[in-house]
């Protein structure tokens, strides 16, 4: 399993756009995909409902785990994505 | 019917008088039942085809919406459309279904409200207008299991103003827009859908009027003031009287300038000026170019700052830029760079409460003191250039050594993008910004080493006649006809046709209608201003001759006060350009 920490780095926290191209990346990858906030409450990084309930806010710090054969590729765009800010 | 005023909130300008169409939606259906054990799988197969025929739905919904509004609004559906193939959505609903002997509707109204409950609960306006979002995907999925699929919007075929608790974008879809003369809704902010909407097909409208749908009747007579937020209902005649000349003014107004906005602009006599917007962001980009600019004369790039709570690095800052530049293409889009300090806080740079701040560490002097923070914006506005037409302006140049220095910087920030091999534009301009009252003496010399100037007014005239427009004490003696202030432009103009280099003005001068000729007569090349004066900019510009523009800035020169100045312009307006 892979993990990694990063930060929301948008005005609105992390609304509907980015969280949709979340869902939209991690779709086709085999691996199971979860986003956990600080306080312990996870999401499934493919559902875009699971992750705008976590409420998350600019600034807020989130755990990526990621469990799978292409576990790998699946980091990878993830932080693509936050590097990018989700292409915002 | 007595008279009824409500207050709202004004999200999308314009007064329009019609008759009230109320849209209530369908009742809603028995969301409580339960079904036996047996007709658990036959259930789950009627919500299964209801998600289908409802994304079936969407996908039509999506390339209407693509037809015609912009990709925002096609985005939002898409957004339902997520919903609907969403692991936690349906899937969470079928197994209420087989596992709790849930009807299908019962299912979705639970799942919904969970979810629509969750956003309503978070502190953010964005993410509680989402919570729209999901209701509508249940609501749309309530309507197949019913077999009710019309709400009765597409049904509207005469102009009316619409009354709903809140529109979705499934409902403004339906909506035949020739149809709409305004919006009222009960529930809503102005970053609601109905607003946006509203907004970007330039309808009136009016939300969070919460009485709104209880006491207005189909088929009242309504008056909506999107300027200030009001509806009337069934208005007595007077107050009918009152917003008929309102309404009559906008719309000669409207037919007037609307008529200029797409052209360039250009004096009675062939002379072309730039009608160039102000723009804090990428969506002002769009917004200004729909309103008819021609260049940005001024980005102001602090907003880049304030949206985050430390400092926007390089590409963070890049991005931006580029679609700003991006969005101008060939149009020369100005970025002034960091314009901190003064009454302009950003808590992060960690700027010291001085006891005088206009006259203190800020803008070109912080940057030139904090060289990485100045390099890295210098190096995003520059990566930019490779995408469309920028030029750089320093804010705040009293002399000629801060224009030298800033200029050494811009020189560094290329030579670091070379070693990279990043791609820029080697022959961007660099200008300056003539706001305080020693670069207006020194133009001459200034204007050697910049390659153009920009006016900015504000400070201009606060620096020149020693007033802060804050204090309400003094700021009856803040005035840009101020003929100290109008001969310090003189001086600046003078210096820049010499040298052979463009000069713009960006402050609220530029924007104001009296001005404009008194402008084009000193000789001023760039207008840049909000974007929601430039139509009544260009259609000015028309009407003027620049060579009586000219007389008019040489007899302003006689002026000893601004009150002569003023009513010199005035008289000047009514008559050469007379209507407006």
């Amino acid at each position: 399993m892979l993990s990694k920490e990063f930060t929301i780095n948008s005005q609105y926290g992390f609304h509907l756009r980015p969280a949709q191209v979340m869902v939209e990346k991690m779709t086709p990858f085999e691996s199971e995909v979860k986003m956990k906030k600080e306080d312990g409450t996870e999401a499934d990084a493919k559902s875009l409902l699971g992750l705008m309930s976590l409420g998350l806010n600019d600034g807020q710090t989130v755990r990526i785990d990621i469990n799978g054969n292409d576990e790998l590729e699946a980091m990878e765009v993830v932080e693509e994505l936050f590097r990018t800010n989700f292409g915002e | 019917m007595a008279e009824k005023i409500y207050q709202g909130i004004g999200v999308s300008d314009g007064i329009r008088s019609g008759i009230a169409f109320i849209y209530r939606r369908e009742p809603e259906p028995d969301t409580n039942r339960t079904v036996s054990k047996e007709q658990t799988e036959a259930e789950a197969k009627r919500l299964d085809h209801a998600v289908e025929q409802a994304g079936q739905e969407i996908d039509r919904l999506i390339a209407r919406a693509s037809e015609t509004l912009d990709s925002g609004d096609a985005a939002v559906i898409k957004g339902q459309k997520t919903f609907l193939a969403d692991p936690a959505y349906c899937p969470e609903m079928k197994k209420l279904i087989l596992g709790r002997q849930y009807s299908a509707e019962k299912a979705v109204r639970e799942v919904t409200d969970r979810y629509a409950a969750v956003f309503e609960g978070m502190n953010n306006r964005y993410m509680q207008e989402r919570a729209t979002d999901v209701r509508d995907a249940g609501t749309r999925l309530l309507n197949y299991l019913s077999g009710v699929q019309s709400s009765g919007l597409s049904k509207i075929d005469h102009p009316v103003i619409l009354i709903a608790d809140d529109l979705s974008p499934s409902d403004t879809v339906q909506l035949n827009r020739e149809m709409i003369l305004a919006f009222a809704t009960r529930q809503g902010g102005k970053t609601s859908h109905t607003s946006v909407f509203a907004r970007s097909l330039g309808i009136p409208a009016v939300v969070g009027v919460p009485e709104i749908m209880e006491e207005v009747a189909d088929g009242e007579t309504l008056i909506l003031d999107g300027n200030r937020g009001v509806c009337v209902a069934s208005p007595e005649p007077e107050t009918r009287k009152v917003y008929l000349a309102k309404m009559e003014e906008e719309h000669r107004k409207a037919e007037l300038f609307g008529r200029f906005a797409s052209r360039n602009a250009q004096t009675k006599d062939g002379a072309r000026i730039i009608a160039a917007a102000n723009i804090g962001s990428a969506a002002d980009a769009e917004d200004s170019l729909k309103k008819g600019a021609e260049a940005v004369g001024l980005f102001r790039t602090e907003q880049v700052y304030l949206s985050t709570k430390s400092l926007p690095d390089e590409n963070a800052q890049f991005e931006v830029y580029r679609k700003v530049a991006e969005c101008f293409g060939s149009k020369e889009v100005i970025v002034r760079t960091l314009d901190v300090g003064g009454d302009k806080e950003i808590k992060y740079l960690g700027i010291e409460k001085e006891t005088n701040p206009f006259l203190g560490y800020r803008a070109i002097r912080y940057c030139l003191d904090r060289k990485e923070i100045f390099l890295t914006q210098l190096r995003a506005i520059l990566r930019a250039s490779a995408f469309g037409r920028l030029a750089v302006m320093f804010p705040m140049i009293s002399g000629m050594q801060e224009l030298a220095a800033a200029k050494t910087m811009v020189e560094e920030a290329k030579e670091q993008l070379r070693g990279k091999g990043e791609p820029f534009d080697e022959s961007i301009r660099i200008g300056m910004m003539v706001e305080i009252p020693s670069a207006a003496l020194m133009a001459s010399a200034l204007a050697k080493e910049a390659d153009f100037f920009s006016v900015g007014t504000n400070d201009l005239v606060q620096y020149t006649l020693a007033v802060d427009r804050g204090n309400e004490k003094v700021s009856y003696l803040y005035d840009y006809f101020d003929p100290a202030v109008i001969r310090l432009i003189r001086l600046t103009a003078d210096a820049a046709s010499s040298a052979g280099i463009p000069m713009g003005m960006c402050g609220a001068m530029a924007g104001d209608p009296l001005a404009v000729p008194l402008l084009v007569g000193l000789g001023l090349s760039e207008l840049s201003m909000a974007a929601g004066s430039l139509a009544q900019t260009k259609y000015i510009l028309s009407r003027l001759d620049t060579g009586s523009c000219r007389e008019l800035a040489e007899k302003s020169d006689r002026c000893r006060n601004a009150t002569e100045v003023r009513s010199l312009l005035q008289e000047y307006f009514e008559t050469e350009i007379k209507e407006i």
